[in-house]
């Protein structure tokens, strides 16, 4: 029997459903070999209460009936990818964790469908077999994860930092040249696309457990970055991943 | 009287979360309500404090869809405001991402959410299991203008290199060599979807609305002009604010736009309105063999006028990568900060966006405010389904939650955009 795999989304841009219509002809075959149960964008029949082999959630918790959904759906689940940065850090949406007034200052009055408190991550509330980052993810990672599950093979993260894949494409360092560069403390996996265009990372994939924080903040200080411009840095993506508590540490001090 | 009622649970094949309630009593249609909840996201007050130069890249993540248009008129908004002057290149090269983005977008909508319905399949997975050539078709446009978009803008979505003041790297002479060369496919695979799609026999539907685009002198334009009605308004798109009136509605997470008062659609149907004239020669063609004929009230029209779209978006990319044949060059970009108030707009893939900042002491932004196009459209498709599902009447329910869901997808709809799906509630009492 052909494994069911479902693409859920909860709150987020629904780019990384987009990166994965990016897999081009390979998608022909993605959907001779797997029964795709649920896929919003695509799909006029979605199945919310069967069971699932792989479920690739994207986006982050911020309403109530999400919050819902994503336990459901883990309890149907065999194995859940946080899919995107929004699943696996808060993205972009938790930047709203630290805004001042943020319903008041976009709806004068508040709609019906209020939201949490708080934008979490979706660790926050079950359990992750696999952590698919990026803003957005990347299509061949998510090609090589279904590949990989397709044989039998538990995938594995890239547990280094992106400027390993920088240095094998022999991309000129942007860090060196005083730029604002998140490439040494932040996960690989993408291949080093914004530096390749002379973009410097901005950390869209997270940060990395054993990078070298403290020497990264100190060159990015002696580049003349005040504590608060670092602060905006390191909020962009992961305001409220548990590491960056951290690194707001090591950053005041 | 008799008061009917019947309820449709669920809209999909679109982007973002959105439900619709119709009320009826009898024939006639008391209430629509498009309810979008797709969670807020708040933008607006995610930019307060930030630095301005991170608005591009924090609000191209307000839809995974239209980031490259997100991210340039963001970058617009804040080069008025800084009252900035992007050099030639610069200019020509962000249209270039436009036109290969919104080929990019059209070809993604048409296919995978809009031909299924035309053809009578459930869904593109479907489709792609029973028309080989059209899938192919799909996927390979699809690749082609996504290469193209990566190429220039580092990334197909989201792109990073687009920054204020210009561009973090530009394409050299190999680079236009290739671009042109994925061009050339674009064409082709654009005539072939043109003309696929200019086939296509679409309900009838005299909506009688007022359209709205941005319309310049000199070009079928996504990128710079006058904010122009088919009933003769006309301003700034720095007026915006005197003439737009975005609406909370109880009931939905998205704003809903009038324009003085009254509701309107915006997108390629009243962009090919507007601008036939200055199609591109084969554009023109396309457009004198379709079924298509202008002036169109019928938003179903909104997939012909994308497929047409297409072909002279590729015409005109065509035009900008001739004129640099030998490479662009790589421009510094004196960008000065001060503060100020500053709009952008563009054409959307989908219509009309607008990005408003103020920028504050230290280049912290103080104010923040984006209407997308999705947003301006609700209002629209309401009354839309108020004057077709009259015209359903007779037919079986599930005819009509057909008809009314490829009503609504003509629009291109984007509700994470919006604030961000489509369950539907039709009641008759």
């Amino acid at each position: 029997m052909k494994a069911k795999v479902a693409f859920i989304g909860m709150t987020s841009c629904k780019g990384c459903f987009f990166e994965f219509l990016l897999l081009g002809k390979r998608l022909v075959g993605v959907f001779d070999n797997l029964t795709i149960t649920n896929f919003w964008m695509l799909k006029e029949f979605n199945d919310k209460r069967g069971e699932y082999d792989v479920v690739f959630m994207d986006g982050a918790v911020s309403t109530d009936r999400e919050l819902e959904e994503l336990k459901s759906v883990r309890e149907r689940t065999k194995f859940l990818i946080a899919y995107g940065t929004c699943a696996c850090w808060g993205g972009v949406p938790a930047l709203r964790n630290s805004a001042v007034n943020y319903r008041q200052t976009v709806y004068p009055q508040e709609p019906k469908f209020t939201s949490r408190d708080a934008v979490d991550p979706i660790d926050r509330h079950v359990k992750v077999d696999y952590y698919m980052r990026g803003c957005p993810v990347n299509e061949d990672e998510a090609f090589e994860v279904i590949v990989n599950l397709l044989t039998g093979k538990k995938p594995r993260e890239k547990e280094y930092c992106v400027c390993v894949e920088c240095k094998k494409r022999e991309i000129k360092c942007l860090f060196k040249e005083g730029k604002v560069c998140m490439g040494p403390v932040t996960y690989a996996g993408c291949n080093a696309p914004c530096p390749e265009s002379r973009t410097p990372c901005d950390g869209c994939r997270g940060p990395l457990p054993d990078r070298n924080l403290g020497a990264e903040i100190q060159l990015l200080k002696d580049q003349g970055i005040t504590e608060d411009d670092l602060k905006l840095i390191f909020s962009k993506y992961n305001n409220v991943a548990e590491k960056f508590e951290k690194v707001k540490d090591e950053v005041v001090r | 009287m008799s008061h009917q009622g019947f309820t449709l649970e669920e809209l999909t094949k679109l982007e973002g979360h959105a439900k619709l309630s119709v009320e009826m009593e009898g024939s006639v249609v008391k209430n629509t309500k498009l309810e979008v909840y797709e969670a807020s996201r708040y933008f607006e007050s995610l930019l307060l404090g930030r630095d301005y130069r991170e608005a591009p890249s924090i609000t191209q993540k307000i839809c995974g869809i239209c980031s490259v248009v997100h991210t340039l008129a963001s970058i617009k908004a804040v080069e008025d405001a800084l009252e900035f002057i992007p050099s030639e290149q610069t200019v020509d090269l962000r249209k270039l991402l436009l036109y290969a983005s919104n080929i990019h977008s059209h070809t993604a909508h048409l296919f995978f959410f809009a031909l299924p319905d035309y053809l009578g399949f459930g869904d593109v997975i479907e489709l792609s299991q029973k028309k080989h050539d059209y899938i192919h078709l799909a996927l390979d446009l699809q690749q082609l203008s996504s290469e193209m978009v990566k190429m220039i803008g580092g990334r197909a979505l989201h792109p990073v290199t687009p920054t204020i003041g210009g561009f973090h790297s530009v394409p050299d002479e190999k680079k236009i060599a290739a671009l042109l060369k994925n061009l050339e496919g674009v064409k082709r695979l654009s005539l072939r979807t043109a003309r696929l799609f200019s086939g296509l026999e679409v309900p009838e539907l005299e909506a009688r609305s007022r359209h709205v685009c941005m319309k310049n002198k000199k070009e079928y334009t996504l990128y710079d002009g006058m904010i122009t009605s088919n009933d003769g308004i006309i301003f700034r798109p720095r007026d915006y604010k005197k003439n737009i009136i975005e609406g909370v509605m109880e009931y939905s997470n998205s704003k809903h736009a009038k324009l003085r008062g009254m509701s309107y659609m915006t997108g390629a149907l009243p962009r090919l309105n507007a601008n036939y004239t200055k199609l591109s020669d084969d554009a023109k063609a396309l457009l004198k063999k379709s079924r298509l004929k202008l002036p169109s009230n019928n938003p179903f029209h909104n997939n012909m006028a994308q497929a047409i779209e297409m072909v002279h978006f590729a015409d005109e990319a065509k035009n900008i990568l001739e004129k640099y044949r030998n490479g662009m060059q790589q421009e510094k970009h004196a960008v000065s900060l001060r503060e100020g108030e500053g709009v952008g707009c563009c054409e959307a893939p989908r219509g009309l966006l607008f990005h408003h900042y103020g920028i504050g002491s230290g280049g912290r932004i103080k104010y923040a405010n984006v209407i997308t196009p999705t947003s301006q459209n609700a209002a629209r498709m309401e009354d839309d389904i108020s004057v077709f599902l009259p015209t359903l009447h007779g037919k079986p329910a599930n005819k009509v939650k057909l008809l009314l869901e490829m009503l609504i997808r003509a629009y291109d709809p984007c509700f994470s955009c919006s604030a961000h799906f489509l369950e539907l509630n039709l009641k008759k009492k």
